[in-house]
């Protein structure tokens, strides 16, 4: 009886191994991403999840750095009032954000999140909804390195023309 | 003897369960949408649409969708303003380029969020302008939701239009 029972554990064991490249959901990682959401819509930037080295793609291929990536975030605030984050297709839940995280394999852990962004512009006094897909790359010191955005611009632009044109 | 492999089996079939979502790279589907984007890439509009369901929503950079038929009039008039239209990834500067990036994931019900199967594609769309010479680059997510026949009933497209908008009408101001 012992031996079947040392077997049994024994093929749990062996039968166990996870196989295939898992997403995960409720993870520290996606957290942080979820939690960085939260700091953004409040304009608070400190002590971010951002590395001094991150490489920034905003619907670009040539990155931009750290400084110039928080200045451009820094400007929907400029731009835009009631800024908002929103996820959800069921009836009564909405998230902030679906955010997952995946460990590629020798590549690393890429956070990605999906969302639909909404702020009133100042100058325009437009409500725009916009859908928004970024990703993340973390590095081993545990912050992001590479950040990739998708999302149209071409309302963010408009603002921003309508702002220069009131200033002059 | 007998007693002890048949424990061994079974315990393996109890141990075996998957647990947790996985991404896969390499099944029908993902394999499925590189052949899709192939095609779109090659010109051929009616192959490219052959997995779209005719009553398919497609959003662009939108929460209001378009249809099959207004997407398959899109991807025409991209192929009658662009020349060589390619798509393009790596993982890093000076990699090796796949074209695009795909993977497939089922999802199971969330708190917000129902069930669905899903393939997801990132990748750099190229193309120039046949009447300026503009050369054009936009970063491209997709993702393509399938029904249970086997056809994409959703699509998702995400991307900055300003350049391309920019061209667009550049290319179409000089045919004028």
């Amino acid at each position: 009886m012992k031996k079947i029972i040392l077997v049994f554990i024994a093929a749990l064991f062996v039968g166990c191994t996870s196989t295939g490249v898992q997403v995960t959901f409720e993870d520290k990682k996606s957290n942080a991403i979820k939690q960085a959401y939260v700091e953004y819509m409040n304009q608070n930037f400190e002590g971010d999840i951002w590395s001094q080295d991150l490489q920034f793609y905003g619907n670009v291929t040539d990155p931009i750095g750290y400084d110039e990536a928080k200045s451009l975030i820094g400007l929907h605030h400029e731009l835009y009032d009631d800024i908002s984050m929103s996820w959800g297709d069921g009836e009564e839940v909405n998230e902030i954000a679906f955010v997952q995280t995946i460990n590629y394999p020798e590549y690393g852990y890429v956070s990605q999140a999906w969302f639909i962004w909404k702020g009133t512009g100042k100058f325009s006094g437009e409500t725009v909804e916009i859908p928004c897909h970024i990703g993340y790359l973390w590095g081993e010191d545990g912050k992001v390195i590479n950040e990739w955005q998708h999302s149209d611009q071409s309302h963010l632009k408009a603002e921003l023309e309508l702002s220069i044109a009131a200033a002059e | 003897m007998k007693k002890i492999i048949l424990v061994f089996i079974a315990a393996l079939f109890v141990g075996c369960t998957s647990t947790g979502v996985q991404v896969t790279f390499d099944d029908e589907n993902s394999n499925t949408i590189r052949e899709h984007l192939q095609y779109y890439v090659d010109g051929d509009i009616d192959s490219m649409m052959a997995i779209i369901s005719d009553d398919a929503e497609i959003y662009i950079n939108s929460q209001e969708s378009v249809s099959a038929g207004d997407v398959r009039a899109i991807h025409e008039l991209e192929h009658s303003i662009f020349d060589a239209i390619s798509t393009s990834w790596s993982q890093e500067e000076g990699g090796d380029d796949i074209g695009a990036w795909v993977e497939s994931t089922n999802y199971p019900a969330g708190p917000a969020n129902k069930p669905a199967s899903v393939t997801q594609v990132w990748f750099t769309w190229n193309g120039t302008s046949i009447s300026t010479g503009d050369a054009l680059t936009i970063p491209v997510h997709v993702i393509y939701v399938w029904n249970d026949e086997g056809q994409v009933q959703t699509i998702y497209q995400f991307f900055d239009s300003v350049n391309a908008t920019a061209v667009i009408e550049a290319s179409m101001a000089a045919s004028e």
